[in-house]
């Protein structure tokens, strides 16, 4: 009895201890792969706890004619982020304090930090800090209800209202996930279309001081001292709970909070993952492990079916395939979503490089040769060759965006969701000769290739069009998945070609109608009807 | 039972005290108010004294209505609306003693009838609130409504008062004519206008059970704003004194939350529509009012606005409560209750502090207008701490009182979410959706208006002479703001003042101690923050001592001349979260761009409306009078056509008698 009471108070000043001690440790890890990624040696690992070191100790600048509540704006930063870290469990270990309702609480606190940070901010009376926070505050209101969307589907899947029960028990109740994921992926999405529609193209450099601009803004007045040490520590905690907090959903979690992780997030999301070291928690925990395996082990992140090991039987292999389907949908988003063809165009080659696996991941008791064949076959051609093609007449017709669409951007994500869910209840009443290997298949082809259709239907440009007809086909393929018994994969990979054929000849035609007519605008073909 | 009828005829008697010294106005004035805050505290001491007890009593008078009769009950619903409705009207007249002598109005001070009106009007909620009959309700309620327009139209010299005040009348009497039906309606049932008659008379047919709710959620959901029907909210908080608006959104628009409670007690055991109904209706009146505060620019009006809000996240707390009820969830229904009437009275306290600290900035310097302020924190620095901590407190952020009952709602929908079946866990994840988004937009318009009408630099001339008010009005800030506090960091005890009303309504007996231990961890949360917020400024104070400190220019990108007029203005900084949702927000942009090389002026204006009363309510005020405009040609003003409807009525009459009547 007292053996345990005493491991549990050690346990618990063990947690209090990492909290305090370790965030600085996050920043330092995410700038020094930053730097190792992009060619460069880096700072030292520990670099933020010198810079902490050397700003505690010096004095202070305020600006002119601010008020107590700018030096409120740190503390207040440090001490909700603090409290916010003692309700979530961290490394697998529960919380210090954990209780039903502990969500609510860990989501208010982070909001008072924010709403000092916003008025902290305000107070300077500078137009750029009011700009900062006026995004500061506009996101945070927009991306709290997305958090507490998907906090609300873990806890019908999960059946509690507490950290504890929302992130342990998901793992069996993922299959009730599968249809609430799907709506969590088109919700944030739309967020991250929010923000794109407040002019910030997140994986544009050019700009990229104006997404900062949220955070880094509002850092600027804290002009060196205590208060410039209390923000940098209170983002680096703010860091370690999110990364605890983002793991359960794992497809399509933003990191739905101020500054630096929602940042990445979008970054990580928008493709060029590997480019950043990203902190975002998606991609931590695979493209980096360096950083993403520190102190949550990677066991707590597999259930969404990440593959430790292909061939353990038909439970993972079902999982895997949930997996990569999910990601075909959410690719299928991306490309209705985007207004970058390159960006639509990259979304479709790695929907065709998600699909490749399927036949593998579905498990279709094909021979080894044939399967293989299959699956190179298929990568080779739906992610390399396709988007080669396409690339060739983008750059050869000089388009790089999708200017006005017939269907403005989020009114097409809005239909999109539509059509998703219109595609999941057409999917569960329709009857199959055979009962479909995953629950999720035939919901999904009819999702892409309905999506497929909606980028056919509103976009002007030929390229994206045959993006949107790429994306049919992708739809018709996981179809074939379901019915493989039906449908030899020779006849699936005899469409592969008609396709590839098909994509040449647009190819070519775009070609050349982009240097007869100097665009390639499919309206102004209706001209020449007659 | 005795201390609410002496404050109900402490209150009566102050109103016509008010009355018979209106020769004085100022004595007048000070008598009624004086009046009326003895009676709220009588009226706080005896609904406390029933909270405590659980006291559950009643009191007939000799003489009868026609019809009703004049029935007075106490009960744990009554007792913490009185003890609400008590705190508010209590401190309200407390500020306006000695601040609405000291306006200056266009017209006549009126002080005389604003005193007789407020007493009035408290007394006529204390009559809502003690009525166990049809009619006396009815007959309470219609003087409430009175009272109150009497109120909003204090400065009758303004256009935009009378305007309100006209509003607001209709929108009062168009909500007063379905209680009329629905009281008519139950009484028919029961045969009779007392409330024990229609206990007694046993369920309602389930048809008429669902006609009276919805009746009830039209008529009660005028007096709480609920969307479509807040329109007149926003016109008529900021056309009343402050003290006035204070008890309007304070006491007087929770009236429409009681009527729905005791409803619910009077109509038996909810079906879960009606909980889905309340959580549709609380969630679009929560992320509307949330929306046009957001939007809005005139301190007063956003204020008001978030009184919308609010009101929906009451009715999002109801709705869940229904919904536990009638899905068999004891929890949840307690939960959700609890929430929803901890949120009546949070509400109530952090509103009637914004609006009367809202009347003080606009008396103190002479606007609303946001963008027409900047800096006051450092003329005002009372006032600009007591709205820093009304604000975080009603954008729900710990250690406030918002938090705490936001708190509940949240995790009772949660809870709702993970154990209701299929449907009603839907609208439970709805209703968590909803109050996060309302949430999060409130936060950013509190922020908003704190920020831009307390921080930064004065935009204009306004409020150089401003300085925080003295006397009473002080004194009723710091004891709301310390209630306000209070239920932030003591919720379990916070918690007990709706316990037994929530328990009454959640069919749960046993339940407020465990409500208290539910609440124990925020307790820490609470008390966990404030510590380490008091640790770190403490520490930074130590380690900056014997340190340089100094103040220096603000960072601009690098331009050194920044001047108050380019801050962020309260039109500019919610751009980007209306943006997206601008369909709600109706917004007009006047602008004149700058021209050639040597530009001559440039100027740009935006306004926001609220585009619920301008897209669906005023078009359909206007065809309803257009219809109403062939009516009137009925009265033409000629006596002889007005003899001659007597005798068609009094022909059909015998006709009907004789033909239809054996």
């Amino acid at each position: 009895m007292t053996g345990s009471l005493l491991a549990l108070i050690l346990d618990r000043v063990l947690h209090v201890a990492v909290l305090l001690v370790l965030p600085p440790l996050l920043p330092g890890v995410v700038n020094r792969v930053k730097a190792i990624v992009a060619g460069r040696r880096g700072q030292p690992i520990l670099q933020p706890y010198f810079e902490l070191a050397k700003l505690l100790r010096k004095g202070a600048v305020y600006g002119h004619g601010t008020s107590w509540v700018f030096r409120a704006g740190p503390v207040a930063m440090v001490a909700t982020s603090l409290v916010a870290g003692l309700l979530l469990p961290l490394g697998g270990r529960s919380a210090p304090l954990s209780f039903a309702g502990d969500v609510v609480a860990f989501a208010a606190l982070l909001g008072l930090g924010r709403f000092f940070t916003v008025a902290a901010a305000l107070d300077t009376g500078s137009s750029f800090e009011g700009m900062g926070a006026s995004r500061e505050a506009s996101f945070g209101a927009l991306a709290e209800p997305v958090l507490f969307l998907v906090l609300a589907l873990l806890c019908v899947a999960a059946h509690g209202a507490g950290f504890e029960e929302v992130l342990e028990p998901v793992g069996a109740a993922a299959a009730a996930l599968t249809h609430p994921v799907l709506l969590v992926a088109a919700a944030s999405l739309f967020i991250v279309l929010l923000t794109e529609n407040s002019r910030i193209p997140v994986d544009d450099p050019n700009t990229h001081l104006e997404l900062t601009m949220i955070h880094e803004v509002m850092v600027l007045d804290h002009g060196g001292g205590p208060d410039l040490a209390f923000i940098h520590y209170g983002a680096a905690v703010k860091l370690l709970p999110l990364r605890g907090a983002a793991q359960p959903p794992a497809p399509a979690l933003p990191g739905g909070r101020p500054g630096r992780p929602r940042a990445c997030w979008w970054r990580a999301w928008w493709g060029r993952q590997w480019r950043w070291a990203s902190p975002s928690p998606r991609w931590r925990g695979s493209a980096c492990g360096a950083c993403g395996t520190c102190w949550s082990p990677p066991a707590r992140w597999p259930r969404w079916g990440w593959p430790r090991c292909c061939s353990t039987g038909g439970a993972e292999m079902s999982q895997l395939a949930d997996f990569l389907l999910l990601w075909v949908v959410v690719l299928g988003l991306q490309a209705v979503a985007t207004t970058r063809i390159t960006a639509a165009v990259r979304a479709v080659a790695l929907q065709g490089a998600a699909l490749s696996f399927l036949p593998f991941a579905l498990g279709h008791h094909l021979g080894a040769l044939a399967m293989v064949l299959t699956c190179a076959v298929t990568l080779a051609l739906k992610a390399v060759v396709i988007p080669l093609l396409l690339s060739r007449s983008i750059r050869a017709a000089r388009v790089v965006h999708e200017s006005e669409p017939f269907v403005s951007l989020h009114v097409s994500v809005m239909i999109a969701a539509g059509l998703i869910a219109l595609a999941f209840s057409i999917g569960a009443q329709l009857v199959l000769p055979w009962p479909a290997p995953s629950r999720l298949v035939v919901p999904i082809a009819l999702a892409t290739l309905l999506l497929g259709f909606l980028v056919i239907v509103t976009r002007r440009k030929a390229v994206t069009q045959v993006v949107g007809y790429l994306m049919l086909e992708n739809g018709v393929f996981i179809f074939g998945q379901a019915l493989a018994r039906e449908l030899p994969f020779v006849v699936e990979l005899g469409i592969l070609l008609d396709v590839l054929v098909g994509v040449f000849v647009m190819g070519i035609a775009i070609h050349h109608i982009s240097r007869e007519f100097d665009h390639i605008d499919v309206d102004a073909l209706s001209s020449l009807r007659d | 039972m005795t201390p609410s009828l002496a404050a109900l005829a402490l209150a009566l008697a102050s109103a016509l005290a008010a009355v018979l010294l209106a020769r004085d106005e100022r004595r007048a004035f000070r008598v009624a108010t004086a009046g009326t805050v003895l009676a709220s505290a009588v009226g706080l001491a005896g609904a406390a004294w029933a909270l405590v007890t659980g006291e559950v009593s009643s009191w007939r008078a000799a003489w009868a209505l026609p019809l009703g009769e004049v029935h007075l009950g106490v009960d744990a619903l009554t007792a913490f609306f009185t003890a609400c409705a008590s705190l508010v009207a209590g401190l309200a007249a407390l500020h306006g003693f000695t601040s609405l002598p000291a306006r200056s109005t266009a017209g006549p001070p009126r002080l005389a009838r604003a005193g007789a009106l407020y007493a009035l009007t408290f007394a006529a909620i204390l009559g809502v609130l003690l009525a166990r009959d049809g009619l006396l309700f009815l007959v309470s309620w219609e003087v409430m409504t009175l009272a109150s327009w009497g109120l909003v139209a204090h400065d009758a010299e303004r256009a935009d008062a009378r305007r309100a005040a006209m509003t607001y009348l209709i929108a009062s009497h168009a909500g007063a004519a379905a209680l009329y039906v629905l009281f008519a309606l139950l009484a028919g049932h029961a045969g009779g206008y007392g409330f024990d008659r229609l206990l007694a008379a046993g369920p309602l047919a389930p048809a008429l059970a669902g006609t009276a709710f919805g009746l009830a959620l039209f008529g009660f959901g005028t007096k709480a704003a609920f969307f479509p029907l807040h329109f007149w909210a926003p016109d008529a908080y900021p056309a009343a004194p402050p003290h006035a608006a204070a008890l309007m959104s304070g006491a007087l628009s929770k009236m429409g939350i009681y009527g729905l409670a005791r409803l619910l007690l009077l109509l038996g055991p909810p079906p879960a529509a009606w909980g889905v109904l309340l959580v549709v209706g609380g969630a679009l009146t929560a992320v509307v009012g949330a929306l046009n505060a957001v939007a809005e620019r005139d301190l007063k009006r956003l204020v008001a606005c978030s009184s919308v809000e609010n009101l929906g996240i009451v009715a999002l707390g109801l709705g869940v409560g229904v919904l536990g009820r009638a899905c068999g969830e004891p929890d949840v229904a307690f939960l959700g209750f609890a929430g929803a009437l901890l949120h009546v009275l949070g509400h109530g306290l952090m509103k009637s502090l914004l609006l009367l600290l809202a009347g003080d900035v606009a008396d103190a310097t002479g606007t609303r207008d946001l963008d027409r302020l900047g800096g006051l924190a450092r003329r005002m620095p009372a006032t600009a701490g007591a709205f820093l901590a009304g604000a975080v407190s009603l954008s729900g952020l710990p250690p406030g009182a918002g938090f705490v009952s936001e708190w509940l709602i949240l995790t009772a929908a949660l809870h709702g979410a993970a154990r209701l079946p299929p449907g009603p866990s839907v609208a439970a994840a709805g209703v968590v959706v909803a109050l996060t988004l309302a949430g999060g937009l409130a936060a950013a318009a509190f922020v908003k208006a704190h920020g831009v009408a307390f921080l930064g630099a004065p935009r204009t001339a306004h409020g150089e002479q401003a300085a925080d008010p003295r006397g009473s009005s002080r004194t009723a800030v710091l004891v709301l703001v310390a209630l306000v506090a209070a239920i932030g960091l003591a919720p379990g005890l916070a918690a007990l003042i709706p316990g037994r009303a929530a328990g009454l309504l959640a069919g749960a007996a046993e339940a407020p101690a465990r409500l208290m231990g539910a609440l124990v961890p925020v307790t820490i949360v609470a008390w966990a923050l404030v510590a380490l917020v008091a640790l770190l400024a403490l520490g930074r104070a130590r380690l900056l001592r014997g340190r340089e400190v100094r103040t220096g220019p603000v960072w601009g990108c690098g331009y050194e001349a920044l001047g108050p007029r380019m801050q962020y203005t309260a039109s500019g900084f919610p751009d980007p979260a209306i943006g997206p949702l601008a369909g709600v927000v109706s917004r007009t942009v006047e602008r004149e761009r700058p021209d050639g090389y040597f530009p001559a002026g440039a100027r740009f204006v935006q306004r926001h409306a609220d585009a619920a009363g301008e897209r669906f309510v005023m078009p359909m005020v206007r065809r309803f009078l257009e219809v109403l405009g062939r009516v009137r040609a009925l009265q033409a003003g000629r006596l002889q056509l007005y003899l001659l409807y007597v005798l068609a009525t009094l022909v059909l009459l015998l006709a009907w008698q004789i033909g239809v009547a054996p």
